[in-house]
């Protein structure tokens, strides 16, 4: 049976290796090409680099940051951030990116999730969802979190899958850098709805959230914090999903 | 001697990316380099045809470079050859993948190993459905179990059911080489892996020799990914 897959995240601004909480009060983590090797190293089954500031000035610094961490890591790498055309994507591809994340440029213009899949295959579409919580239902954001598209959570992701997503990459933005576990109700939901593989992302503190959210549906669990500042380890956590019978790579 | 081969990559030009296929060769010391020349490919000492694509592009772009006999002949020529993902289904003789505007069910492969693929099993995966959702792709590390006593040279150092990365949607199936004579007669010493998602599926063919084929990424397979390429380079 498959196994169900732990992915570090590298949020990069600069070229540096950041992390905020709920999305702001942003510290620095350390250099990502380092990192990529260290997780891939300790046993992670793919890893996610954010490019968090992907203004038009640092991009072509992001594009080098991504071809020098893809030297060092043999497991599939998912690159997103400002992904905003076909053009952008197969630039990221070439760069070394196995699977491309794309969140606002979807909500303005959601053909580029079928061009992408189109031109590329399903399987290098993430679609990439920022969500809070509002009472039973959650609503997407944009722009790095900062504006409320006033889409529903679940109709949006329903939506994207339709036009071509291969995977989603869901992170609850009450949760980002909180430690407080995972949005279980919101991974519950979403992954009765769709067939495509989902990410959980926001909220991670221990192992054991990592565990509950797989249990509750999720295929994989990005990590951020819990990672960088060294509170556990990827074995650590694939050591207690053994223990709990989570099926994962060893 | 092995290591001075350098490996030719076929690039048919399907929109793919062979960024990792050649950085994990580099890493592994060897070196590699790419052709859509027929003649190149007659002349190779060493061939990796990986998968870009969908099964239907894939098959015009290889006729589009008149490239079919090369490969079907290379293949079966006792070089080391691999095919990857796509490649691997390319080599069998037909899929159900194509896109809806071919106007047809069937794209006809290569034809190298006799069996069919087809996307995975609707109808089996709605009866494999207890808790939770079976999502295709199938996307992820899964395991690949070869035969026992397996003295298949890629998988050396290898341990038996060690977890190799998929992303596909189509897959071939074991009943078509069971017991097929015309497959037996071509190749005698015929073995395949198999991996369970939904039901077990083709995962490595071996004609016994030097021909193989895998559908999962030894490129993206970590270790064990690295081991079974380095064993490619050695062979």
């Amino acid at each position: 049976m498959i196994s169900k897959r732990i992915i570090p995240c590298l949020d990069v601004d600069k070229g540096q290796v950041v992390k905020g909480v709920n999305f702001i009060n942003i510290r620095q983590a350390g250099d990502p090409v380092e990192l990529a090797r260290r997780y891939y190293e300790m046993g992670a089954d793919e890893l996610c680099f954010l490019d968090i500031t992907a203004s038009s000035e640092d991009r072509k610094a992001t594009y080098e940051v991504i071809k020098a961490t893809a030297k060092e890591i043999f497991i599939p790498l998912t690159v997103g951030g400002g992904v905003s055309s076909v053009k952008d994507i197969e630039m990221l591809l070439h760069s070394g990116a196995d699977k491309v994340g794309i969140n606002s440029a979807a909500v303005r213009n959601p053909e580029l999730l079928s061009e992408g899949a189109n031109n590329f295959g399903s399987q290098c579409i993430v679609l990439a969802v920022d969500v809070k919580r509002y009472g039973s239902s959650w609503r997407v954001y944009v722009k790095g979190g900062r504006e409320d598209t006033g889409l529903d959570a679940i109709d949006w992701i329903r939506a994207g899958e339709q036009r071509g997503a291969g995977e989603i990459l869901l992170t609850s933005m009450d949760g980002d850098g909180s430690k407080n576990g995972y949005d279980l109700d919101l991974i519950k939901r979403v992954t009765e709805l769709v067939r495509i593989p989902v990410i959980a992302s926001g909220g991670a503190g221990n192992a054991s959230h990592v565990v509950d959210v797989l249990k509750a549906g999720a295929d994989a669990a990005l990590l951020a914090s819990i990672l960088h500042f060294g509170e556990t380890t990827v074995q650590e956590i694939k050591d207690h999903m053994k223990k709990s019978l989570v099926r994962v790579r060893v | 001697m092995p290591s001075n081969t350098k490996i030719c990559i076929i690039d048919y030009q399907g929109g793919g990316n062979l960024f990792s296929l050649e950085n994990s060769f580099t890493h592994l010391g060897a070196s590699t380099y790419r052709t859509s020349d027929p003649d190149e490919i007659n002349k190779a000492d060493k061939v990796i045809f990986p998968g870009v694509g969908s099964f239907a592009n894939a098959m015009n772009q290889i006729h589009k470079f008149n490239l079919a006999e090369s490969i079907i002949q290379k293949a079966t020529s006792g070089v080391p050859f691999m095919g990857i993902c796509v490649g691997m289904q390319v080599l069998c003789a037909s899929s159900s993948e194509s896109p809806i505007e071919h106007g047809i069910e069937i794209v006809d492969g290569l034809n190298v190993f006799e069996t069919h693929v087809r996307k995975f099993d609707f109808l089996k995966i709605r009866q494999a459905e207890t808790e939770e959702k079976i999502k295709i792709p199938h996307m992820g590390w899964n395991q690949v179990t070869l035969p026992d006593n397996s003295k298949n040279p890629l998988f050396k150092g290898i341990e038996n059911s060690s977890d190799f990365y998929f992303v596909h949607s189509y897959r071939a199936h074991a009943k078509d080489l069971k017991n097929n004579q015309s497959v037996e007669k071509r190749f005698p010493k015929l073995e395949y892996a198999l991996t369970n998602y939904i039901e077990d599926f083709i995962s490595h063919i071996w004609n016994g020799e030097n021909l193989f084929a895998c559908q999962f990424h030894p490129e993206k397979s970590s270790e064990a990914g690295l081991t079974f390429l380095k064993n490619f380079i050695n062979l």
